[in-house]
Order: C-alpha cells, then structure tokens, then sequence
C-alpha cells in the first residue's frame, strides 16, 4: 500500500485556485489564444502589407507591429504582467542573445536552453513569465522575416548568418516596451 | 466578444496565408535599383550606389585584402553591400616592382604593352589565389577580357560557398573578379558577389556602380574616360 503523499493534496488545491482564477477572469486556455491571436494576427497582416509595400522600411515597421503585440500580450491575458525580477532578468537574456546571434530563432532556442539548465540547477523553482513573449516574438519576427525573404529585401543567408547585430534586436525592445506598457492598463 | 476575436484571427490568418503566396510569386519581386542612387566618397573612392546598399571601408577589410612581403600592396578598399553575399569590393593596390620576381624579358614586339598584359595578368592572378584562400571551395570559372569606362582589363566568374557553423546551411555564391589598370604600377580590382539565382539581376547594376567608380586625388582619368 502506497504511503499517502502530501504533495499531492498541495497539487490538487493548486489546480482548483487554477480554476478559480479561469472562473475570476472568464478565459479558458482557449479563449486567451483566441483573444490574443484575434488581435496580433490582425496587427501583423498590416504590417506584411507595409513590408510589401515598403521593404527597404520594413525594421520600423517590424518594430511598430512588435510594440503592438507586445501591449496585447497581457491583455489578452495570454501572457502575464511584466511585473516580476524574474521577467526582467529573462528579457535581458534574450536581448543579449538575440543582439549575439542575429537570428529570432536562434535567440529563443539560447533562452529555452537557458531555461532549461536554470530549472535544472534550481530544481524547479523558477519562473519562466518571458516564455509566452518569447514564443510570440520568434514566431511574428520569423513570419515578417519570411515575407521580406519573399519579396527579395533580405537574403536568406543574412538572415542565418549568426553575428553580433544589435540594431536587429531592436523590435525585441519595442515588444518589450510594449508588453510593459500593455502591463500597466491590465486590468485584473 | 469572443466570436469577433475568432473571426479576426481565422480572416487575419487567411490574409497573412494570401500576402505570402502573392509574396512567393517572382513577378512580385521589386527592382532592386528602385529609388534615387546616391553618391558615396570613401577613401580614393567615389561612386554612386543603390539606396539599398550600405558602402564600409574599415580595417578588416584592407587587412583581409593585403598580405605581408606581397609584390602587390594594397592601397585603398571599399565594400558596397546589401547582406553577406550581395554586394561588390573595389580595391586598389600597387604593385611592387623591388618584391616582384624577376620573369621572362619583354619582347622586342611593342615592349611595354606585352609588359603591361603580363604585369595585368600577374595582378589579376595573385588576387585570384588570394580569393582562392579566402573563400570555401572557390571554383574559377571562365576567364576573358573586358572594358571597364573604356580601359581593357580581365575578367574571372567564380563560385564559392558562403560558410555557416551549422555546414547544411551553407550557402552558394556567385561572383566575379575584375582587374583593370590605372597608371604604370597600380590596378584596380573589383570583386561582385550575389547569391547564384540572382546573379543576372545584379550584374546590369554592379555595372552601372562601375561606370560612374570615380578614383580621387592620387590618379586622373583620361579623355576617355578611363584611368590614366
């Protein structure tokens, strides 16, 4: 007979206040990806209309779409609110990855990496409140990235090539300047 | 609320699904020289380039283009690029007659004009080596004479591979490599890169990049045009 485990009734609370706080805000999982991919996709569909209007323009118009998405993050409640160290210190990872490499995809596999070892070493107690903007920022940069591959204003081999370039990490800080303003009109 | 947000993202998706298919389509592709050329002064150079071209002359230019107790010294370098391997490399260097090898007399036929081929054909040989152990399996072409601003010179097509640190993304690469001559102990070497599919689109503007190539104080053009 198995001892009674009292971990387990820790875990079984955690996922009623889960819940709960489903039933608080009135999203599901699925409603939060809806309400957030409602708006960003919306946002990003402009801003490939620009690239292929304007491609020479296309960083600026990465960075205003970006800072768009990045106000939505937390009110679409997808993402959480940039309030924690730890969300600071995670987005000063990935813009010094990101600034090293050259290259969104390149970044976030550095960050989960990253993430990874860290929940190795800390055994588990870590927060990891940049993954969702992480995910969402290498997905909308490698869908602009493609379509300015697309219509001939950036060659692929610039776009693999891994060197420090810190001007290309600059939607990454508008998307984090918007997710910290986005943060400040949640309203919980 | 939520059925509008369903509907923006299902629209937004088929839009995005749209713009990349018309974005796929070659005939979407814009010009490349599209907009104004500007003019660039950089080092003995003058020339006039496309908006989308960025012009670099730094160290690691000259000193990847120059090696030590070489006959043939370089004096100026400028990079005209767009991405890695999109772009041209415009140098001039002077060829040392006390380091050059001591070769075959000239001939009693016009002596100086069968010194000035083989001196032109000697430049344009070191270079080629040069390329030939800087670039990842360079592999030369075809070689043949050509007139840039109305001075002969040679010309070699070459293809090479753009190395990454992950060897599947390796890219290939096009280009040639011009030497021209531009007074008794100088030349001017020209090197035009492009990815291998984009090679015939580039070329009629590298050409045009060529044409209006000005060299500032230190060499005079002639009266036609070409380089002293």
């Amino acid at each position: 007979m198995m001892q009674h485990n009292p971990l387990y009734d820790v875990a079984e609370e955690a996922k009623k206040i889960k819940v709960l706080y489903e039933v608080n805000t009135g999203y599901t999982l699925t409603a939060k990806l809806e309400r957030f991919f409602g708006v960003a996709m919306l946002i990003a569909v402009l801003n490939l209309i620009f690239i292929l209007w304007r491609p020479e323009w296309s960083l600026w118009g990465n960075l205003a779409a970006l800072t768009l998405i990045g106000a939505w993050l937390p009110n679409s409640y997808l993402g959480e609110k940039l309030e924690d160290l730890g969300a600071y210190r995670d987005l000063l990872i990935l813009m010094l990855l990101h600034g090293a490499l050259s290259n969104p995809v390149a970044a976030l596999v550095g960050y989960l990496l990253f993430l990874a070892l860290a929940w190795l070493i800390t055994r588990g107690e870590l927060t990891n409140t940049a993954l969702v903007f992480a995910l969402a920022y290498a997905g909308f940069r490698s869908l602009f990235d493609v379509t300015a591959i697309l219509v001939g204003a950036l060659d692929i081999a610039d776009w693999l090539r891994i060197q420090i370039d810190f001007m290309n990490a600059l939607p990454l800080l508008g998307m984090a300047v918007g997710w910290f303003i986005g943060s400040l009109f949640r309203n919980d | 609320m939520l059925w509008l947000y369903r509907f923006l993202w299902i629209a937004s998706s088929l839009g995005t699904a749209t713009i990349l298919i018309v974005a796929s389509n070659p005939r979407s592709e814009r010009p490349i020289s599209a907009g104004e050329w500007r003019t660039v002064q950089q080092g003995r150079f003058t020339v006039q380039v496309p908006p989308t071209f960025r012009a670099h002359r730094d160290a690691l230019t000259q000193m990847g283009m120059n090696k030590p107790n070489s006959p043939i010294q370089l004096q100026d370098a400028v990079r005209i690029e767009r991405g890695a391997r999109t772009g041209v490399k415009i140098a001039l260097v002077t060829v040392r007659s006390d380091l050059m090898p001591v070769g075959d007399e000239p001939s009693a036929v016009n002596p100086q004009e069968q010194s000035g081929v083989r001196l032109l054909r000697q430049v344009h040989a070191t270079q080629l080596q040069n390329l030939r152990e800087a670039l990842a399996e360079f592999k030369e072409r075809q070689q043949r004479p050509v007139k840039v601003q109305g001075v002969h010179g040679l010309r070699t097509d070459f293809e090479y591979t753009l190395t990454h640190w992950i060897p599947f993304l390796n890219m290939p690469a096009r280009g040639y490599l011009i030497t021209v001559p531009v007074s008794q102990n100088e030349a001017l070497h020209i090197i035009a890169y492009t990815p291998p599919h984009q090679f015939e689109m580039y070329q009629p503007l590298y050409e045009r990049m060529l044409n209006t190539l000005k060299l500032n104080a230190g060499a005079t053009t002639t009266a036609h045009g070409g380089w002293e």
